[in-house]
């Protein structure tokens, strides 16, 4: 088996003295892992970095076996994001929370565009943990667990859905959730569109959106918590006051 | 596959194939090279072990290790006290002082945090340095610490955890190595080391 593909790598753990095993999320294989040789070298232990885009060569001789794969660097990687704290903490997040949810070897291309839009917002500090919430509701539908926002649950209306209910995913409406606002979720107006703008506490509402789905369908089946990157995260951008 | 060598012999092999950078073959002819200079070798480091597994323990200062307690280092009054400079393990201290740069004291934080693999804070000699920086007599704290994610994930926390203590927080200039050419270097080398440029 052999296939050639673009991918961000979520994990690097060494394996014996000199290689490595790599955790990659790939364009159209999805997430595979395989044994880097020579992954302790000085070489290339700059891009076995959670985060560092590569060009992967996977081989192996049945498909079930662990295979191998030679890695080719594509650009700066996380380097760019060593003197910023809390994009490092998100890009960890984003890796951590790929790594733990997405099944292996099964093509989850939305992810890996997810991801990549996500890597790329990196570099603007004022949006990116907003594209981070993007990035996990975009996992939760790849996993078919996605948040319908498109009308509300209770009346059917497309306008002032400002709820989401923690049991369905489903919008509800300011008027249909009044009488249950305690126990709904706050819908922040940036997961409505590219239109919704963001305002004071809309990152903190829509990572606690995020956060329950991936709990409740993706981690509580497979009975983990959320990764603890993901966790320290949310503690960084709330000690930032960035939530 | 039947064995030939005494119970003895193959304990012997099987853990010095345990070490670094030996394997099942290179441990069988260590075991033979020790046995064949029983005076010259094996008798010696037989000593060697004893003294250094009842001697050497981690430096109830820095987390160095060292026969005595403070180590060498900490214990050094013609070292620098105003300086700390902190390390992964005590792997990258015995580099810096290869280097012969440093004359100040270090701390070892003994790894790095890691959500991956679960190392906190808790989990890390942290609580240490910043009572060692607090204490009046340091006034720079250098963070030695990989260029990788994990690394520098560390060295912002510490960074923050050092903020209030009264002391100035450096980290390690990177980019091109010495020796270093452009053709054999990463994106990511080369990138942070234009941002780094200064004047010639």
């Amino acid at each position: 088996m052999e296939w050639t593909d673009e991918a961000y790598v979520l994990s690097a753990r060494a394996f014996g003295e000199t290689g490595a095993i790599v955790e990659l999320l790939t364009e159209t294989n999805g997430r595979y892992a395989g044994h880097v040789a020579g992954g302790a070298s000085r070489k290339m232990k700059p891009f076995l970095q959670p985060g560092a885009r590569v060009i992967a060569r996977y081989r192996a001789r049945t498909s079930e076996q662990l295979g191998s794969v030679v890695l080719e660097p594509m650009g700066e990687g996380p380097a760019a994001l060593f003197d910023d704290p809390l994009a490092l903490a998100g890009l960890s997040a984003a890796a951590a929370v790929a790594a733990a949810a997405l099944p292996e070897r099964e093509a989850h291309p939305g992810a890996f565009a997810a991801f990549e839009a996500l890597a790329g917002a990196f570099a603007f500090p004022e949006i990116w943990p907003a594209v981070f919430v993007r990035f996990e509701a975009g996992l939760l539908e790849e996993l078919g667990f996605g948040l319908d926002l498109s009308r509300c649950a209770v009346t059917g209306s497309v306008d002032d859905l400002i709820y989401v209910s923690p049991k369905t995913g489903r919008a509800v409406s300011r008027d249909a959730g009044e009488p249950y606002r305690e126990r709904l979720l706050a819908l922040p107006p940036f997961l409505l569109g590219s239109q919704g703008g963001l305002g004071e506490g809309d990152v903190a509402a829509g990572l606690a959106l995020t956060g329950h789905f991936l709990e409740q369908f993706v981690f509580g089946p497979l009975n983990r918590p959320l990764p603890p990157a993901r966790v320290w995260l949310v503690e960084r951008l709330h000690a930032a006051e960035r939530l | 596959m039947a064995s030939f060598a005494s119970p003895e012999i193959e304990r012997l092999i099987a853990l010095l194939a345990k070490l670094p950078g030996m394997g099942p073959r290179s441990a069988r002819r260590a075991a033979l090279a020790l046995l064949k200079k029983r005076d010259q070798l094996l008798t010696p480091l037989a000593d060697a072990l004893t003294d250094a597994a009842a001697k050497v323990r981690a430096c109830s200062v820095c987390g160095a290790l060292d026969a005595q307690d403070p180590c060498a280092v900490c214990s050094d009054r013609s070292r620098d006290r105003a300086l700390i400079c902190v390390v992964e393990e005590v792997g990258a201290l015995w580099a810096m002082e290869r280097a012969g740069a440093y004359r100040g004291r270090y701390q070892v934080l003994g790894g790095l945090l890691s959500a991956l693999d679960g190392v906190g804070p808790d989990n890390l000699r942290i609580g240490e340095l910043v009572a060692r920086a607090r204490d009046g007599e340091v006034q720079e704290v250098i963070l030695a610490l990989p260029a990788t994610v994990d690394g520098q994930t560390t060295a912002h926390y510490l960074a923050e955890r050092l903020a209030d203590a009264g002391v100035s927080v450096t980290s390690l200039a990177r980019g091109v190595p010495v020796g270093g050419e452009l053709d054999w270097l990463d994106d990511g080398t080369i990138a942070q080391a234009l941002r780094a440029r200064r004047p010639a």
